[in-house]
């Protein structure tokens, strides 16, 4: 599963730092799911998804739909 | 969701009991030290095999050297390897469980091949070490896989 987070958190201008602690998460927690390294729970990933006021599937994608859209 | 973790606060003097009980237990076992002779005490005997004593009754003399460090490395295993990092989070869970899976597979691996070539009085000592080889292993990879988790360097962009 791919993700847009360091895109977001860039946008924002955020650290992961500060995102893990709004999120009740390591740093390396994030670390790790921005290098898609592990796959967030759905309630991590929504929580994920609100901070940034996003949609889930604004914020994740399955790899096959990042290929598609390729 | 309920996780069953011990707090914090037990995972430091665990390990330290955890790792000394080991190296403790693996030298007096490699040892000719026999454990029966030391701290000797009258214990209480639900079942007593007639091979190693030929007391009988609920009450029999027994060196507890053997007992004290089973009991003391099972339990500071456990506490150690299920006691909360300081931010348990759900990447961490996962890291636990991947490793439990890893140990459980090598553990059996090592007792199938010991199955299979190791026979006589040998394998009595297969079956002491599997006693424990399962935590030691689990606490070996998890440790492992956690060093691993928080030497991830600040890639900051």
């Amino acid at each position: 599963m791919k993700n847009r987070i360091k895109i977001l958190r860039a946008e924002l201008s955020i650290s992961q730092d500060y995102l893990a602690q709004q999120l009740g998460v390591s740093r390396q927690t994030i670390h790790a799911i921005e290098n898609n390294k592990y796959s967030p729970s759905l309630s991590l990933g929504m929580s994920i998804a609100k901070l940034f006021n996003k949609t889930v599937e604004e914020v994740f994608q399955m790899e096959e739909e990042t290929e598609k859209e390729k | 969701m309920k996780n069953y973790l011990f707090p914090t606060r037990f995972k430091k003097i665990s390990g330290w009991i955890f790792y000394l009980t080991t190296m403790i237990g693996a030298v007096v076992y490699i040892s000719d030290i026999n454990m029966e002779d030391l701290l000797v005490m009258k214990v209480p005997a639900l079942i007593n095999d007639p091979i190693f004593t030929k007391q009988k009754g609920i009450w029999i003399e027994n060196g507890i050297l053997d007992e004290l460090i089973t009991v003391v490395l099972i339990l500071s295993g456990i506490i150690h390897s299920f006691s909360k990092e300081k931010m348990e989070d759900e990447y961490i869970s996962s890291i636990r469980l991947q490793a439990l899976t890893w140990s459980i597979y090598v553990n059996y691996g090592l007792v199938l091949l010991a199955t299979l070539l190791i026979f006589g009085m040998a394998y009595f000592h297969v079956m002491i070490i599997h006693l424990f080889s399962l935590i030691i292993l689990f606490n070996l990879r998890f440790q492992y896989k956690l060093r691993a988790y928080y030497k991830i360097s600040s890639d900051e962009e």
